[in-house]
């Protein structure tokens, strides 16, 4: 190994160390953390072993998977890590352009290495005929994503415009949002326990119901978390330029959007009723998506004076909607679990006869 | 026989993104001096120095450090410097001692020991402080400690002055003047011009890109006999024409 890529493993190495120190020093963020990571590979253990069931090729999936990782992974030259070596003081090591392509190809490898073992071991698992095949596809994912990454992007972007050529720049609220520490811990609660709750009541009882409450009652839940309209953002948003549909996306309609996704995650993983979980999906985004929109455009509208009974009325559907919605659920709840407990101590105790 | 030029180059040209920013730029810098580079915002300061430690590529002219061409080699020019790098490139994850020592690794050298520079840049105070959790005039002290690893002979200062306190700012001048006498050749771009006139043992007044005017030793001599009118000479110089 040439002696520069030493002290850059090294660098790495540092890095790598001093961010356990500080997660070490947080031990709830940590156990958050390695909770998201359980609810994640569960998730798509059973992704897998649903798509093996089905004699469907599941090395395909391990490739894709792999190809985006890399994709993601492999540094490009606007990227924060590359930045940093580019603009700072271990420059000489890697001004070289080949063999900066190489460290950043070999860094890449390394850390979608227990991505490609975790794959490797469902592989085992599920389908070892196909171990060949896997390989294959892994390899190519490896080379494919380390080539689209080197690619120039298909448009250049504006020079004038620097927020535009920061990968995800519209997204950057939504990020200073989920970072927010008080979110860690009910968010990842609530993405974790949604799809598991949901199975373990599925799986349990033969009626769907108690599963699907489940399910609708969590997603409000964390509709309730991450899609309010933030006040102080929108107020921020007004004076950066970008027309008012812009800022609504950046406050409103990204959060919603992550929102929908992770509930339709947790509707896949839990291997719920796919119409009816959407039903319910559908009649909770639609009272979000009003919701917000409502907030938006009365609370945080352009219009400089919002007169009071618009405000008013706000209020109002807030306060229906916390006062009617929140207990008929929890009741709901309540009584499906009491029926649940019935129905399992009978048959318990008299258990039926063929 | 005259010393040889620490540093030389001949009609030097840097373009960015196709535009040129630094057009035909010769210069001749003669070893143990303080030379200077006085201009507004855009004139192009930053990019002659990135261009002349390798940052960014040389669109036309050659470039000699010592007696070594080293135009077509990047990686040289970087290698020769002595360079602060901005100080948002730092690691926040890592404390500046172990920057440092890795800086140092990587140059095959020592950090630097001398007790002028560390009480002037502060640096027993922040050794064991995470990057990230810094002040800005705390991480440009942090970027200014990584020019002077190894005792380089020639260094590389970007508006070394900027966020620093008082004296910190008084203590680095008169590092750099006494790195300046015992035969460093340290190049900085300068806003301040109080510095330029006071410290500076030569410079150059960049405008668009191009030398607007030079200042010799002897020019600068003889501006410091009145301060006043050279400093309004400066400021009638550096506005646009």
């Amino acid at each position: 190994m040439p002696p520069g890529f030493q002290i850059l493993l090294r660098l790495d190495q540092e890095r790598l160390l001093s961010r356990w120190r500080l997660w070490r020093r947080r031990p709830a963020d940590l156990l958050v953390a390695l909770a998201l990571l359980s609810g994640l590979l569960f998730g798509l253990f059973q992704f897998f072993s649903a798509q093996a069931h089905d004699n469907h090729p599941i090395w395909a999936y391990s490739a894709a998977l792999v190809y985006i990782a890399v994709r993601q992974l492999y540094p490009s030259a606007r990227s924060a890590y590359a930045q940093s070596l580019l603009r700072g003081p271990f420059f000489h090591l890697i001004s070289d352009p080949h063999q900066r392509r190489l460290w950043f190809a070999l860094r890449t490898a390394a850390l979608c290495l227990p991505l490609g073992l975790m794959l490797l071991g469902f592989q085992t698992v599920l389908a070892p005929r196909d171990l060949g095949l896997w390989g294959l596809g892994a390899v190519l994912g490896l080379g494919a994503g380390m080539l689209s990454a080197l690619m120039p992007p298909l448009f250049a972007a504006e020079a004038s415009a620097h927020a535009n050529r920061v990968p995800l720049a519209a997204l950057a609220p939504l990020w200073c949002r989920l970072r927010h520490k008080r979110l860690w811990l009910p968010g990842g609660l609530l993405i974790i326990g949604i799809p598991l709750a949901t199975h373990l009541a599925l799986s349990n009882n033969p009626e769907p119901q108690t599963g699907l409450g489940l399910f609708g009652i969590g997603s409000a839940l964390l509709a309730v978390l991450l899609c309010p309209v933030s006040g102080e953002l929108t107020q921020f948003m007004r004076w950066q330029p970008g027309t008012m549909v812009r800022t609504l996306t950046q406050t409103a309609l990204a959060p919603f959007v992550l929102w929908l996704g992770l509930c339709l995650l947790s509707l896949l993983i839990s291997g719920a009723p796919l119409k009816d979980g959407l039903m319910i999906l559908l009649a909770l985004g639609a009272a979000v998506g009003v919701l917000i929109l409502w907030t938006f455009l009365t609370r945080f509208s352009h219009t400089p004076a919002t007169a009071d009974w618009v405000l008013g009325i706000d209020l109002a559907v807030t306060a229906l909607l916390a006062v009617l919605a929140l207990p008929a659920a929890l009741l709901w709840l309540a009584v499906r679990l009491i029926l649940l407990m019935r129905r399992v101590r009978r048959e318990r105790w008299r258990p039926s006869q063929p | 026989m005259a010393a040889q030029p620490a540093l030389r180059c001949e009609d030097l040209c840097v373009d960015i993104a196709g535009k040129r920013i630094v057009k035909s730029v010769s210069l001749s810098l003669a070893p143990g001096q303080w030379y200077g580079i006085l201009g507004v915002n855009g004139s192009g300061k930053t990019t002659l120095l990135n261009s002349l430690c390798g940052r960014l590529p040389v669109a036309q002219g050659r470039i000699w450090l010592g007696d070594e061409e080293v135009t077509a080699t990047p990686q040289r020019r970087a290698a020769l410097w002595g360079y602060a790098p901005p100080p948002d490139s730092l690691p926040p994850a890592l404390t500046p001692q172990v920057l440092l020592a890795l800086v140092a690794e990587s140059r095959q050298s020592q950090v630097p020991d001398d007790p002028a520079l560390l009480e002037a840049l502060d640096y027993h105070a922040l050794r064991h402080k995470m990057i990230g959790t810094l002040s800005a005039g705390q991480k440009q002290k942090i970027a200014l400690m990584c020019a002077f690893v190894g005792e380089p002979r020639r260094i590389i200062l970007d508006e070394p002055f900027n966020w620093l306190d008082p004296l910190a700012i008084y203590a680095l001048k008169n590092c750099l003047t006494q790195r300046a006498r015992e035969g460093a050749l340290i190049l900085t771009a300068l806003h301040d011009v109080s510095s330029f006139m006071t410290r500076c043992d030569a410079g150059v007044l960049l405008a668009d890109g191009e030398i607007k005017r030079g200042f010799s030793s002897d020019d600068l001599s003889e501006g410091r006999k009145d301060i006043a009118a050279f400093e309004h000479m400066l400021y009638a110089s550096l506005r646009p024409a």
